[in-house]
């Protein structure tokens, strides 16, 4: 009888013994990774707090394959990397902290990093590095998605960032792609500043949340390239302000509020774009010197010589959103039909509008849409009209 | 009743009524091809935003000139005079013929929607907004009509009043409020604009119908929660109230008109 009560003890306590196995390992200090050095996790999770779970430092330094939880109170990054050639492949972290910090490094490669953050700081940051790549990253519930300051050659491949304030946020780096990007559901899908010659290309930049909500905001940047994204959905689209020599081509930004929104943007090339379906196509002011043919805006277009440029010029005239700028409340006249009158009589001088000199001409499309119940609807409607002019006049 | 139905069925004969309906269904049928032609179809578009400031200019005018026109007729032709000896109540006169003209011009108004949607596609929620605003404005505008179609004298001043109605509130609105509101201090400009929604039925229904299409940030941040409050049941219905009141206040007004100047000409 006594046997079978240690048996029965023994198998009661077995699970807890199981479930101690799989659970987080608890790291008080960082596992530092050092040159050269191959670390394979095997899906197996770890658990930080105020200091970083790992480390990789010297060159070529791999981790792979792990789990890091961070506790509520951390702060800082939950790996953190300096040195060259290092890489950190399928590491997934739930953080509160910064997930990834790259630090002085080059040459550092993230491949497939999943964050997810609780808001208060960065998934991704890069201080002061060169030549990092980071492919098919995703990002959820953080400050800023991927961070980047200064440095240069920097490569973003399919970065996922959803439900943050930046999707990307570049402050000051030179010489950076971002190729497909997926942003969406954030304060602005990527914040550009200070840089030069940023590309951004084939990206799906779309439904941005908030008053503010941007798809695309360049900050004194230069020589940036914007070329076949799909922007949709946001506030604005595209804002550009005190930048230079941005060129913005084949994209399509539909169904935001203001497709373009350009201040004080000079030297700017936008060619092949579809403009079409925003509530204001574009609202430029103080922008000049800018290149800009065969978009497509979705205004009044005539296409006489069959070319498919249209001979109407396409002018964005910045009246109210000047206005709009010095009183804000007057915000609420957008869309006011006697606005489009107040727009002529008080018609901007041609040295502050965009034109468009041959925009694509928009074809005028007729298709069959009939449905029973309108058709149903129409025929009662002729039958109740039908019937109700069969009455006397009473006098 | 009976004098409802012929009331309704004249203002069905009229040709103005056929104009009406064509020109709706053409103004539908074009801007909603143009939309079609365009790849991505979203709730709120610069296609919608056109649609409602072409019904909101075009709809509010060709209300209130006909309706204007109608009463100044009746007005010319003595048969005001001689409606007013029947057994009714001037309200309920001012009512009778206020909902026999409303009723055909909803009745016209869903059937170009109908028709039109043989050939334009939108969502069900747009085309029922986009029609529950229109109805508005003709609920709105016919009220305006008919108070100043019975205060002018003939057709030619009821006329010229209605227009000069509408050149302030649609046209000269916008320009009204900017020479205003910027002398104002900063702290109170947006709290003046919104009072401002509720003095013109016809920027309120706007503003309403752009709060259901668009999203709450439609209007900047400033506006943020006043939008999303517009959109909700309770600014719905506060809407509705508000045109639902002035509607009221102003047939009651055309009724007393009609009944003082009764008095008047029988002293």
């Amino acid at each position: 009888m006594r046997q079978l009560g240690w048996l029965l003890a023994l198998w009661f306590f077995a699970p807890a013994a199981v479930h101690a196995d799989t659970g987080a390992v608890s790291l008080e200090a960082p596992i530092v990774i050092q040159s050269n050095e191959t670390f394979n996790g095997e899906g197996k999770r770890f658990s930080s707090c105020e200091r970083p779970a790992f480390q990789l430092e010297g060159t070529g330094a791999v981790l792979e394959n792990v789990e890091i939880e961070q506790c509520n109170q951390a702060r800082g990054p939950a790996v953190f990397i300096v040195g060259l050639g290092h890489q950190v492949i399928d590491v997934t972290i739930e953080a509160a902290g910064t997930g990834i910090a790259v630090e002085d490094s080059y040459g550092v490669r993230l491949i497939r990093p999943n964050v997810t953050g609780k808001g208060r700081e960065d998934g991704i940051s890069i201080h002061d590095s060169e030549a990092t790549v980071i492919k098919g990253a995703s990002i959820d519930h953080v400050r800023d998605g991927i961070y980047i300051e200064n440095g240069t050659g920097h490569e973003l491949v399919r970065p996922l960032v959803t439900n943050s304030r930046y999707g990307i946020h570049l402050m000051f780096p030179t010489d950076v792609s971002i190729l497909s990007p997926n942003l969406h559901h954030n304060k602005t899908g990527a914040m550009v500043m200070g840089t030069e010659r940023v590309r951004i290309e084939n990206g799906q930049i779309y439904d941005q949340v908030g008053a503010s909500g941007m798809g695309l905001m360049l900050f004194e940047a230069v020589e940036t390239s914007i070329r076949a994204n799909a922007i949709y959905g946001n506030r604005v689209g595209i804002y550009a302000e005190k930048s230079e020599w941005t060129a913005i081509h084949d994209n399509g930004v539909n169904g935001n509020d203001i497709g373009l929104r350009l201040k004080r943007a000079n030297g700017m090339t936008l060619t092949g774009n579809d403009v079409t379906n925003n509530r204001y196509p574009v609202v430029s002011f103080e922008a000049a010197d800018n290149v800009v043919v065969g978009n497509d805006w979705g205004g009044q277009t005539l296409d006489l010589t069959r070319d498919g440029q249209s001979e109407i010029p396409y002018r964005a005239d910045p009246y109210l959103f000047l206005l709009a700028d010095s009183y804000e409340a007057f915000e609420l006249l957008y869309g006011a039909p006697g606005l489009t009158v107040l727009e002529r009589v008080l018609r901007s001088p041609d040295e502050v509008t965009l034109t468009d000199v041959s925009p694509r001409a928009t074809s005028f499309e007729l298709e069959w849409q009939g449905t029973v119940g309108a058709t149903v609807l129409s025929g009662l409607l002729i039958l109740l009209w039908r019937f109700g002019r069969k009455q006397d006049d009473y006098l | 009743m009976m004098l409802w139905r012929i009331e309704w069925s004249r203002t069905l004969r009229q040709k103005e009524s056929y104009v009406f309906l064509f020109t709706w269904m053409v103004t539908l049928v074009l801007l909603g091809g143009l939309g079609q032609a365009l790849p991505v179809a979203t709730a709120y578009t610069n296609i919608n935003a056109t649609l409602l400031t072409i019904i909101g200019l075009v709809l509010p005018l060709f209300v209130m000139l006909t309706t204007a026109l109608q009463w100044g007729g009746e007005r010319e032709s003595k048969r005001l005079r001689l409606l007013t000896t029947y057994p009714l109540s001037m309200f309920r006169l001012v009512w009778m013929r206020y909902s026999a003209f409303l009723t055909t011009q909803a009745l016209i108004v869903t059937l170009a929607y109908a028709l039109s949607s043989f050939f334009v596609s939108m969502p069900l929620k747009t085309w029922v907004v986009l029609w529950a605003y229109s109805f508005g404005l003709i609920a709105y505008g016919t009220a305006l009509g008919t108070f100043v179609g019975v205060i002018g004298r003939n057709r030619l001043q009821a006329v010229l009043m209605s227009f000069l109605v509408w050149i302030v509130m649609i046209l000269l609105w916008p320009t009204v409020l900017v020479s205003v509101i910027a002398w104002m201090p900063y702290g109170v400009q947006a709290e003046a604009m919104v009072g401002a929604l509720f003095l013109n039925g016809f920027e309120l229904l706007r503003v309403w119908v752009s709060a259901v299409l668009a999203a709450p940030d439609l209007f900047g941040a400033i506006y943020e929660t006043f939008i999303g409050w517009l959109d909700g049941p309770v600014g719905t219905a506060v809407v509705g109230a508000t045109i639902v009141g002035v509607i009221l206040s102003l047939l009651g007004a055309a009724a007393w008109w009609l009944r003082w100047e009764g008095r008047h000409d029988s002293a």
